[in-house]
């Protein structure tokens, strides 16, 4: 099943690469991320005085041969971090060639992939107007194949129904303790809109990272003529002649709506990044998602 | 404009086609999409363009339908008729009926203005003919200049229109083997001749007007008859007013039916100017108030045989007989001469018995014995009723007319009526004791209707119909109904007029005055338009050799390209352009990570 979502090839060069949370959060057991929590780990945080009982492989020894005291250097203690992989499969992310679903579970499985490999934990969820499946999360390689398989059936879209973010992050915020990184996979073509599911996620000390996935069609309508056209989700029909004017329309309302999410989400520090299904999975992984921070 | 090829019309039942498919494009076809938030957005944006979204959708289709329309216009290869240089020859109806305002402001202003504009779009020489009671010749042909300014002298007359001259010496305007048309502009289509294109005006045929007054000496004194004439559709009722001498005789409301005419008879009128006015709500006021003349008494001198026959017939038509005097001869409105041979006849009104006297153009042969009359007029005034039927003379003037008119005759003539050289006569060949006609119920009204015509200075005449006076000075001075004078030469003891305005004029001939009434003819009243046969008939209204037509398709189809053009451009700016916040990125990061 791994190998319809992602091919060896890829697998191999998402083993380089390791999540990294925005801030350090603190895990429960001993990962790979920075905690506050400063201890063993590799990057080197602070000194302070040697007190009995100190591991003496962490003195400082040139310190010691200039100042003639004895200091110990302290690290950020490396902890696991809580991966939430938050799959839209709404019917209007049947939408597009390949679907918006399946472009959603190829990125969200890669992202899961890098997380159960840095000893992460990675829990899954698809949703429309609520929680509809949920892979509660796991930890360790030896979960990959659990994970893909479960990704793997979000090819199905949900029946039709209008999806509902803030019902879903209501329901799910409420369902688990663990805050950590929040990884939305979702076209954002939420009737009831977006804003307050996130806002909540955000009230929740969940990380929230937007992967907004959109049909190339969906930015350039290639639909023309007099159209009755209905929502895959709610049913509901637009009357519309589809010309020049109309385009000319639905692009201002198109740009209207993609710069609201921008700077809904500059202003409330989540990361953001748009993508169209036409973009390789693979370069969205290894390039943009790495520029955008979310691995290193 | 015509179409050289008029079956390519049925190609308009295109349009209808255009409109369905317009129609049947409103039938919108179900698409689904992932999701309708952006468009829903995107409607709230349009509906506040609607107006002119709809506007551009609207003139693509008309501009469609107008290609479509010109297309077929250009296949039907319309031709637009263009004068040939040839003359023009304008005629000009100048009748009363053209007086009617059933067009503003009347029919002849609006004839004047369409023969104006004929004129200005001619190319070559133009003549101008007013059909009025005569047709008349007003200019040309020469430039259209000329033309112009003689149309705009041209004035609505009171009489009929002499249309079948006019169309006539139209004809004669064009010279033979070039080509030339004659345009007439009147009420009245006349007769269909090729070449000759008649413009009609006028559309009602809503009039009552006073058709006639004819008035009567009688042993009472005088009688008349109004008689009111409705040419409209629906019947009529008209409050009449009648007077003599300012003087109201009569006002009563008279009841014309449609089409149709009544008469009004007054009796004991006495003599001078009676007039007779309609309170008529129509098209045409020159027939609602009319005048006639009541003459007085004929005063008639005998000379000649005494013959009591001939004297109890003059009585009882109502003539006033004086001995004959050499000053009653010369105050007589009729001379009778019975059986009396002269040498010359004065000028004046005679009437003849058995005697003849020159200048009259008539010889004496002998004697005709045994005259049996075979023939008689109708039609003369004198022989009106008058029945010769069975009439037998024994013996008569064997008379050879030169002139004049012979009234009844057998063999030879019996009655003769002249006419000219200030001279008015009627002579009846047969002396009244060798013939039976004094036995006869025809002599006292062949008497009656001899004195009406020969003592009957016209009292009453028709507009444009020419009639002549007896005048004893060298010229008569006439006034006319709008006060205007006019001095008018006589000529042989008598002066010939014609007069084109209804009304009363008065004629001065030395001391005595004459009173002369015209009225408008009867005919004038009808105002219906009549139209020309249709195209085709006997009467094209057009000749091909009077006009050129221009093929103008090539025109048509040029604008319909033109149109096409505009229409492509139109649709272009309802198709997609770049879209105003230009290409959306595939892939957009916002980060806050650092």
């Amino acid at each position: 099943m791994s190998a319809v979502l992602l091919d060896p090839a890829f697998l191999r060069r998402l083993e380089a690469l390791a999540l990294r949370a925005r801030r350090p959060v603190r895990g429960v057991l001993r990962g790979e991320r920075r905690s506050r929590t400063l201890g063993r780990g590799v990057e080197f945080a602070d000194y302070r005085s040697y007190q009995v009982g100190d591991d003496y492989r962490h003195i400082d020894w040139n310190i010691y041969s200039r100042l003639d005291r004895l200091f110990v250097k302290l690290f950020s203690e490396e902890e696991d971090i809580n991966v939430h992989l938050l799959v839209d499969v709404s019917a209007s992310m049947a939408w597009g060639q390949p679907s918006k679903a399946l472009y959603a579970a190829r990125v969200a499985a890669a992202i899961g992939y890098v997380g159960l490999l840095g000893l992460d934990r990675v829990g899954v969820v698809f949703f429309a107007d609520r929680v509809r499946r949920l892979l509660p999360p796991v930890r360790g390689r030896g979960q990959t194949v659990r994970l893909m398989a479960f990704l793997a059936d979000a090819a199905d879209p949900a029946p039709a129904a209008a999806s509902d973010l803030r019902q879903t992050l209501r329901e799910y915020v409420h369902r688990t303790r663990r805050r950590g990184l929040l990884v939305l996979l979702s076209d954002l073509l939420f009737p009831g809109g977006y804003e307050d599911g996130l806002t909540l996620a955000r009230a929740h000390r969940f990380e929230p990272f937007v992967i907004h996935v959109l049909a190339d069609d969906e930015l350039d309508p290639q639909v023309r003529g007099d159209l009755r056209l209905v929502d895959r989700e709610t049913r509901a029909g637009v009357e519309v002649t589809v010309d020049g004017p109309a385009l000319e329309a639905y692009a201002r309302a198109r740009d209207a709506y993609l710069r609201g999410v921008e700077e809904f989400c500059l202003r409330h520090q989540i990361d953001y990044v748009r993508i169209t299904t036409s973009v390789p999975v693979e370069d969205l992984v290894l390039r943009y998602l790495r520029m955008g921070g979310l691995f290193r | 404009m015509t179409l050289g090829a008029p079956a390519a019309l049925w190609g308009l039942l295109i349009l209808p086609a255009v409109l369905l498919l317009y129609l049947l494009r409103a039938r919108r076809q179900e698409v689904p999409v992932s999701s309708v938030l952006l468009w829903q957005r995107a409607a709230r944006d349009l509906r506040a363009r609607r107006p002119l979204r709809r506007l551009e959708h609207s003139l693509l289709l008309a501009l469609q339908l107008l290609i479509l329309t010109l297309g077929v216009l250009a296949l039907a290869r319309p031709l637009r008729p263009v004068p040939a240089a040839g003359p023009l020859v304008v005629v000009v109806d100048t009748s009363a009926s053209m007086q009617a305002t059933d067009v503003a402001p009347s029919r002849f202003e609006r004839a004047r203005r369409l023969a104006r504009e004929e004129i200005r779009r001619a190319a070559g020489p133009v003549a101008l003919i007013e059909a009025g009671p005569q047709a008349a010749l007003r200019e040309g042909p020469g430039a259209p200049a000329r033309a112009l300014r003689a149309l705009d002298a041209l004035r609505p007359t009171d009489g009929a229109a002499a249309m079948d001259q006019a169309v006539a010496a139209a004809l004669a305007r064009l010279p033979g083997g070039e080509s030339g048309r004659v345009v007439v502009f009147t009420d009245r289509a006349g007769p269909s001749v090729p070449g000759v294109d008649y413009r009609i005006v006028g559309t009602s045929d809503r009039n009552v007007g006073i058709a006639g007054i004819a008035a009567d000496r009688l042993p009472s004194g005088t009688a008349a008859v109004v008689r009111v004439i409705n040419a409209g559709r629906v019947p009529a009722r008209v409050p009449l007013e009648v007077s003599v001498e300012g003087r109201p005789v009569l006002r009563q409301d008279v009841s014309v039916p449609a089409g149709g005419s009544s008469a009004v008879a007054l009796r004991g009128l006495g003599t001078g100017v009676l007039t007779a006015r309609l309170d008529a709500e129509d098209d045409l006021p020159v027939d609602d108030a009319a005048v006639a003349v009541l003459p007085p008494r004929v005063r008639v001198a005998v000379a000649g045989e005494e013959d009591r026959a001939l004297l109890e017939a003059l009585a009882a038509s109502g003539a006033e007989v004086v001995p004959a005097t050499a000053q009653e001869l010369a105050r007589a409105d009729v001379v009778v001469i019975n059986r009396l041979p002269l040498s010359d006849l004065p000028p004046g009104r005679y009437l003849l018995v058995g005697t003849v006297a020159p200048p009259l153009p008539v010889a004496v042969e002998g004697e005709a014995a045994q005259l049996e009359v075979v023939r008689w007029s109708a039609a003369h005034p004198v022989m009106r009723f008058v029945d010769f039927q069975d009439v037998t003379v024994s013996r008569a003037l064997a008379l050879r007319p030169a002139g004049g008119e012979v009234l009844a005759e057998g063999q030879w003539p019996l009655i003769w009526a002249y006419e000219g050289r200030g001279i008015r006569a009627v002579v009846l060949a047969a002396a009244l004791d060798q013939t039976d006609v004094p036995l006869h119920a025809a002599f006292p009204i062949f008497v009656r209707n001899a004195l009406a015509w020969l003592g009957d200075m016209p009292a009453a005449v028709r507009v444009g119909e020419p009639f002549t006076v007896p005048a004893a000075a060298a010229a008569v001075t006439m006034t006319g109904p709008g006060g205007g004078t006019q001095v008018l030469p006589a000529r042989g003891g008598a002066v010939s007029l014609v007069v084109e305005r209804a009304g009363l004029y008065r004629l001065r001939d030395g001391d005595s005055v004459r009173l002369i009434a015209a009225l408008p003819p009867p005919e004038e009243s009808d105002i219906a338009p009549v139209f020309p046969p249709p195209s085709g008939g006997a009467g094209r209204p057009t000749a091909p050799a009077a006009s050129r037509a221009v093929d103008v398709s090539p025109g048509v189809l040029a604008a319909a390209v033109v149109l096409a053009v505009i229409e492509w451009a139109v649709y272009l700016r309802t198709q997609p352009r770049r879209a105003p916040a230009g290409p959306v990125p595939r892939l957009r990061h916002v980060g806050v990570r650092r």
